[in-house]
């Protein structure tokens, strides 16, 4: 039966040269589109990473000018709490130092001196290091993409 | 013809040959032989075209108040810097430059010329930097040929105040002195992270791990009490014509300094301006011989080792030798029949002497070294000197230096040991390291500082008698340190300045150490004047100036007179 199929095979061939041209193409072709794809791929991630690379970079000068900026009116709001700026201020508004026996001391039942609080805001905490490139991301995919086969196929 | 054309062609043909096969020789020998820094240079080369190495100065860490007031912070000044090979119209550019940067335009144009014709390529802009604000605007006028280079900079919002304790920071981002110096490791943060790899070729997200700032430092240091106590030192120099004074302000029950002040401080915002000698805080670094304050300290020991009891009787003769050296009261009088309280009230060196020579070096001087004099106390500020306790079996000392050390001669002693030493009378015998932070607030959490003690010298008792003793010196011998509605616990001292060949004439160190409420201290003052034209006594002096500057303190810090403490505490009694 095979034998009788490879014949008519040849016959048809034989026959008909252009079909085997046709093969070559379709596969020349075939491989093109696969790398066109894939180099589409290529570029849509380079491009998307390229932008957002760019929009990292102007999100970090940004926040770098706001950080300078909050510095700077915490500094501002600072040297206008200078004892010597309150003391003219207070002097101004009409109020004068009160001496040790103008003050009145009271019993407040579940009061609680006042206790030095951290009220110094705390250093923000490191991001998590982002170090993937191109290439581990597309290594991951890939990766995936194998466990996924594996697991339809039952591999293991 | 055509041979000798084919002939040159097979001449050119074996040298074009040639050559390739050492190029690929030597290609090959490139890949495989290389040695292996050769490879590393190479990599470098490649790795420095395609990337840029890019630097993140961590936050350096700020510095607070104990109640949250911004004593030191970061800030970013911009240096303006002219192309004068880039500017076309440089009347608009200057003129605009002027405006933004509020210069004058008559002094930026006169800048220009001179450099102009000095065929400069660049210049900064007159006047120094700019700060922040005026930066961005001059950015936001795109003008060509002006540049602006960040800076960042220490900035010390509160000026003057605290600035010894502070320290500063140098264009390097170094801290120096103060706690900028002891602290430099925690507030710089990690340095080393810093550097990150940043790729040309945009198809890798740029990658900067993130340094990790340095810690915020929360200080026991009180900015009102501070002040306060500055602006007291600057009174007391005044009105006793004092070349120099400082004011120590620390809770006794825990070590926490509340106030540092010494004359002349300066403004770490321009350290530069002051004399290298301004940065040393004269209050950890600089030792002086305390005087007759060291008696309550010779006391102390004399009723813990149980030679004396606070009624023993001794007669006092006016005099007295010690290893051949003739000791004498300060008014060389003698006093007769005295008890151990009389004697700290009327200051008798005389009794001082014969307590330390009836202990003897080897019970005097280990007492001593227990009240840690003699040694760094450890306070967290860069530059602490130890002192000087010349003990027995020292090559240097000799048996005069027990009589002399009994009144604080012949002893040297930095101001905040000599405080923390009298702190553990008031302290019921504890001794506590002394210490100007609070808090470190950092990545890493939040640590605050506990109170560390370094001994105990002498028993709750001992401390009691004392502390009942200072209390009749300030009622009788001292009553300028009176504190009106207070029981204040002191002692004055009034030290001869050593020099080289023995001591200063008509000059003196005059000094006071208080502490109240005398029954359960919640502060302890060390007033100091250095040499007072006024008067050289620290009764006359120090006294007073404590006086004035309790009376103020105890208002900032809610301390209640006496009279009011007992009522609040018999209602409180009652309300629970």
């Amino acid at each position: 039966m095979s034998q009788t199929r490879r014949e008519w095979l040849k016959h048809a061939l034989h026959q008909a040269p252009w079909r085997t041209q046709v093969q070559a193409t379709a596969l020349v072709a075939l491989g093109l589109v696969v790398s066109i794809i894939i180099g589409a791929l290529y570029l849509a991630q380079a491009t998307s990473t390229a932008t957002a690379g760019r929009d990292l970079k102007v999100l970090e000068r940004e926040l770098d000018r706001l950080e300078q900026e909050n510095n700077r009116l915490r500094a501002e709001v600072a040297s206008s709490q200078t004892v010597p700026y309150l003391t003219q201020r207070a002097r101004d508004l009409g109020f004068v130092q009160a001496g040790n026996d103008q003050v009145m001391y009271l019993v407040v039942n579940g009061y609680r001196p006042p206790e030095p609080e951290p009220v110094v805001p705390v250093a923000a905490e490191p991001l998590p290091e982002y170090d993937e490139t191109l290439n581990d991301w597309l290594s991951e995919q890939w990766n995936g993409f194998l466990e996924q086969l594996n697991l339809r196929t039952g591999g293991d | 013809m055509i041979e000798t054309i084919d002939r040159r062609l097979a001449f050119v043909s074996v040298i074009v040959t040639l050559l390739s096969v050492v190029l690929v020789i030597r290609l090959v020998t490139l890949q495989i032989q290389l040695p292996e820094e050769e490879i590393a240079f190479l990599e470098r080369m490649r790795d420095d075209s395609y990337h840029d190495l890019r630097y993140e100065t961590p936050a350096r860490g700020e510095i607070y108040d104990r109640y949250g007031y911004l004593l030191a912070t970061n800030s970013l000044e911009y240096q303006v810097g002219i192309s004068p090979a880039l500017i076309a119209n440089p009347e608009d550019v200057l003129a605009k430059l002027a405006a933004a940067a509020g210069r004058d335009p008559v002094m930026l144009w006169a800048q220009w010329e001179e450099q102009d014709a000095a065929g400069a390529y660049w210049y900064p802009l007159a006047g120094g930097n700019v700060d922040l604000a005026t930066g961005q605007t001059i950015e936001d006028l795109g003008l060509p040929g002006v540049e602006l280079g960040p800076i960042q900079r220490r900035f010390y919002p509160q000026s003057t105040l605290a600035g010894p304790v502070i320290g500063f920071v140098s264009l390097e981002g170094q801290g120096y002195y103060g706690v900028e110096g002891y602290y430099n490791q925690q507030l710089a943060g990690r340095v080393e992270d810093s550097a990150s790899r940043e790729s040309n070729i945009p198809f890798e997200a740029a990658y900067a791990p993130p340094p990790q700032p340095g810690a915020n430092l929360v200080l026991t240091i009180d900015r009102d009490v501070q002040f306060l106590a500055e602006g007291y030192v600057r009174l007391g120099m005044e009105t006793y014509e004092a070349e120099n004074a400082m004011i120590l302000v620390m809770d006794p029950r825990t070590g926490e300094i509340l106030a540092m002040a010494a004359s002349p401080g300066y403004d770490p915002n321009q350290y530069g301006l002051y004399p290298a000698e301004s940065y040393v805080n004269p209050i950890v670094g600089s030792i002086y011989e305390p005087g007759s304050v060291f008696k309550v300290l010779t006391m102390a020991c004399a009723l813990q080792v149980g030679i004396v009891t606070p009624d023993s009787m001794y007669v006092d003769e006016g005099m007295i030798e010690v290893g051949g050296r003739k000791i004498e009261n300060w008014d060389k009088r003698a006093y007769g029949q005295q008890d151990m309280t009389q004697l700290l009230v009327r200051s008798l060196n005389v009794g001082a002497a014969k307590l330390s020579t009836t202990l003897g070096p080897s019970r005097f001087y280990p007492c001593l070294e227990d009240f840690n004099i003699g040694a760094p106390t450890g306070v967290d500020l860069e530059g602490e000197e130890a002192g000087r306790l010349k003990k027995w079996g020292d090559p240097v000392w000799s048996e005069s230096d027990l009589g002399t050390n009994a009144f604080g001669q012949g002893v040297s002693v930095t101001p905040v040991q000599m405080l923390t030493a009298v702190s553990a009378i008031a302290n019921q015998g504890l001794l506590v390291r002394p210490h100007v932070i609070y808090q470190q607030v950092g990545v890493d959490g939040v640590f605050t500082a506990q109170p560390q003690y370094l001994g105990r010298p002498i028993s709750e008792q001992v401390a009691r008698q004392v502390t009942e003793m200072m209390i009749n010196v300030v009622e009788y011998g001292a009553p300028k340190a009176k504190v009106p509605g207070y029981t204040v616990a002191g002692k004055t001292g009034t030290a001869q300045i050593p020099t080289p060949g023995g001591y200063e004439d008509g000059t003196s160190i005059a000094s006071f150490i208080g502490f109240l409420p005398a029954d359960a201290p919640q502060v302890i003052v060390l007033v100091r004047l250095d040499r007072p034209n006024e008067s050289i006594w620290g009764t006359q002096t120090a006294a007073p100036l404590f006086s004035e500057f309790a009376q103020r303190l105890v208002v900032l810090l809610e301390i209640p007179p006496d009279a009011t403490r007992y009522n609040l505490q018999v209602q409180a009694a009652v309300q629970e």
